[in-house]
């Protein structure tokens, strides 16, 4: 017995002494942590891509990238963050659905950033991931909404219509658009409900808001231009109303010549590359042209914004990653792994701005940031205002209902601002 | 005294076999429960428990991102705090009467520092899903596809069952596989296939329509075929199933009652409402049953095909509560929806039985 008590003693005296003891903090010790950054599709190619650059100047830090498909990943966000277990450091956060989260409380104010991160040296994307006026998240690239046009089709009509460049306004587009469509082809596509596509080529360039003085403020003089507007191009037959969910992608469309031109970011030159090889040097690009002829923006500017939920731990450290992301050179990564355009500015000196995009034959990262100075951040909206709006649009297109009676509707339908 | 200690002995020995008895039939007993505890345990950790939850969330405003002082300061919080999700703040709590914004007044929980207000009204969200438009339109398009594919369904079911079960064996084995298919494919596919076949302008229905010189309809994308067109799939998506679990009923109708009927000269109609219905009433309560509580709670098939558009045509209740819990994040009044959706869904099956299920012929 007593043999025994003192092998157990013995054994507790060098479990004791192998046992690390309390070292003072220093700067040089390496933090074994891991930081889980959540991205989707695109920006976990990127994430993943610049993880490497964080985990080399922050020893001991492992960056782990998840990724999502992007119909699944706001509900893994909400069941993540509501959880409050497993709750990534940092997440990429979608303008459609981030103003419901930040409202909520899910999502950390970015205090004192600007002291790390110049506001001025962004275009457009800082404003994006700010909800009155507090900033909530950095943006990651551009993605205002640009025309995509059959150049070979639009082109004759542009000079018969004795112009020189793409319409620059509602009415030459109208005129332009009138001599290249008819009962089977149609110049442009217009999604069917689409509140994103309204907002940002058609509300913004009208100078119309969301919201203003703590009022809702879509419904005023500059939404119902807009909207009458949106539906003036199908009433005039030169638009193809287009209902995604119903009608699934629209590529078979603009493939097949059925439609002539679509909105979309600059990155949908990707996927006209990848679904249509052959019609290289077919398409050209250009800015939105709808709106009134002196108006201040052609287009609202979307995009991610990469943000710190609240419930997330290491938040110092996914502030540095933060930080670490929109270092210039980092962010121009975001051009030659994702094809956007970063809306940090001081990144483009890392670009090669001259590069001739191959499928479209001009140089569209230069023509991106010559465009960028003429948009500006989006307003975060709540999903059951844009599910309103969407309604509205729907209700004036489909159904004929006075544009002014269908945003009022959308404003009642909206919640109650605080 | 040997005599004693021999009695106390025994009355120990007695004792202790008695005890072991006991313990034995006790054993006995609890061997059974304790092969379906793991399913209990199961179900109450991860149904139960959830409904109770969720009956709890129903009455209050619930912001499942608050985490205690951490909330951030500049956001009004305190509108969701509820019971579940309080900030832990400092401010005492008081009730008071407070004018709302539209003029009316209300009894609240106030922080009485911050002045910030805690909703007391704890039938509120019950009270607005009566009067909000987008329930009562999610409850009618749910009764609709309910009702038609319920009826329309199990009739066609009961038809494929007996004509299944008129042919050939060998051919019957076929057809079964056929039939059973879409049972046994993935929601998914299925909804892309229809998705195909109803699209506008590349869909083989209008290509078909075209041949018999008819327009071509917009079957996902107007209001007036959208419905229709969802209730086309989930018939077709369920018949295979039905008929399978008819076919299985009839062939447990004793054939002499047939043989019996035809002596007695009774035509095919009188054989089948007088014999085969009658006869096949459980399966056919089972199955009005089953497809009772699946269409009524619908939602992956709705949210595939056309995700309620357009205009909130095609949305069920089910649909309704998702968007209102996972996009406006309205987890409170999601909570509510879903528990008079499970009154619905009880109320109409415990009628389905009480009308159906009862003086059953075997």
């Amino acid at each position: 017995m007593r043999n025994w008590f003192l092998v157990l003693v013995l054994i507790a005296t060098g479990v004791a002494s192998a046992a690390p003891t309390a070292a003072p903090v220093s700067a040089t010790v390496p933090r074994d942590t891991t930081l889980t950054v959540w991205g989707f599709v695109w920006t976990a190619d990127w994430l993943e891509s610049i993880a490497p650059g964080f985990e080399a100047a922050h020893p001991g830090v492992k960056v782990n990238v998840e990724r999502f498909e992007y119909e699944v990943y706001r509900d893994a966000i909400i069941a993540a963050l509501a959880s409050g277990t497993d709750v990534p450091n940092v997440v990429t956060l979608d303008p459609m659905w981030a103003g419901d989260l930040i409202r909520n409380g899910a999502v950390m104010p970015l205090d004192g950033i600007e002291d790390q991160l110049n506001p001025a040296d962004f275009v457009g994307g800082w404003e994006l991931c700010q909800d009155e006026g507090t900033q909530y998240g950095v943006p990651a690239d551009l993605d205002f909404n640009i025309m995509f046009y059959r150049k070979d089709l639009y082109d004759p009509a542009i000079a018969e219509a004795g112009l020189d460049t793409f319409p620059t306004n509602t009415e030459d587009f109208i005129k332009v658009s009138k001599l290249i469509s008819n009962e089977d082809t149609k110049a442009i596509l217009l999604a069917q409900s689409d509140y994103y596509a309204w907002y940002q080529g058609f509300l913004v360039p009208y100078g119309g808001r969301l919201f203003s003085d703590g009022e809702y403020a879509f419904a005023s003089d500059a939404g119902v231009d807009a909207l009458t507007l949106y539906n003036r191009l199908v009433e005039e037959g030169v638009a193809l109303l287009w209902d995604e969910t119903a009608e699934g992608n629209p590529m078979p469309a603009l493939t097949n010549g059925d439609v002539l031109a679509i909105m979309h970011g600059s990155w949908y030159v990707t996927e006209l590359e990848t679904a249509a090889p052959e019609m290289k040097g077919q398409w050209g690009v250009a800015p939105m042209p709808f709106g009134p002829t002196d108006r201040q923006y052609h287009a609202a500017t979307g995009g991610s914004c990469f943000s710190i939920p609240v419930a997330a731990t290491d938040q110092d450290l996914a502030t540095e990653f933060l930080v670490y992301m929109e270092q210039p050179e980092v962010m121009a990564t975001y051009y030659t792994v994702v094809g956007g355009v970063p809306a940090l500015k001081t990144a483009w000196d890392y670009l090669d701005l001259e590069a001739v995009n191959d499928y479209l034959g001009v140089p569209l990262a230069k023509l991106v940031t010559e465009w960028a100075p003429g948009t500006v951040g989006m307003e975060l909206p709540g999903n059951e205002m844009s599910t309103a709006i969407a309604d509205a649009i729907y209700a004036v297109t489909a159904e004929g209902v006075d544009p002014r009676e269908a945003l009022e509707t959308a404003v009642e339908l909206s919640p109650e601002l605080e | 005294m040997t005599n004693s200690v021999s009695y106390r002995d025994d009355i120990k020995v007695q004792m202790w076999q008695q005890l072991r008895e006991r313990r034995s039939r006790l054993w006995e007993h609890s061997v059974p429960y304790i092969f379906i505890a793991p399913f209990f345990i199961g179900f109450i950790a991860f149904q139960l428990f959830p409904i109770g939850f969720s009956a709890y969330l129903s009455f209050h405003d619930w912001n499942p991102f608050i985490r205690n002082g951490i909330a951030p300061q500049n956001t009004v919080l305190d509108k969701y705090a509820g019971e579940w999700g309080v900030i832990d703040l400092d401010d005492d709590l008081v009730t008071k009467e407070v004018v709302m914004k539209d003029g009316t007044t209300k009894k609240v929980t106030v922080r009485e520092e911050s002045h910030r207000i805690i909703d007391d009204d704890t039938f509120k969200h019950y009270q607005n899903l009566l009067k909000d438009d987008r329930f009562l339109n999610s409850l009618m398009v749910t009764m609709t596809i309910t009702i038609t594919c319920t009826l329309l369904g199990t009739t066609l079911a009961v038809i494929l069952a007996t004509l299944l079960d008129a042919v050939p064996e060998r051919l019957s084995m076929i057809l079964r596989a056929v039939f059973f298919m879409p049972a046994v494919t993935s929601v998914v596919v299925i909804a892309q296939i229809w998705k195909q076949l109803f699209n506008t302008r590349y869909g083989y229905l209008n290509q078909i329509l075209e041949v018999f010189h008819q327009s071509p309809k917009d079957w996902l994308s107007s209001p007036d075929t959208a419905l229709l067109a969802t209730i086309i799939m989930l018939i077709w998506a369920g018949l295979g199933w039905d008929s399978l679990i008819i076919m299985s009923g009839l062939r447990n109708i004793p054939r002499e009652l047939y043989d019996a009927a035809k002596v007695d000269g009774a035509g095919l109609f009188q054989v089948f409402f007088r014999i085969t219905l009658p006869l096949l009433r459980p399966v056919l309560v089972f199955v009005l049953t089953t497809g009772l509580i699946f269409l009524l709670g619908l939602f992956a098939q709705v949210q595939l095909l056309t995700n309620g558009r357009p205009k909130h045509t095609t949305e069920t209740v089910a649909l309704y509560l998702y968007s209102q819990g996972f996009e406006n994040q309205n987890f409170g009044y999601a909570a509510a929806i879903a528990v008079a959706l499970a009154l619905i869904i009880f109320v109409i099956s415990f009628l389905n039985y009480a009308l159906l299920g009862r003086r059953m012929e075997y």
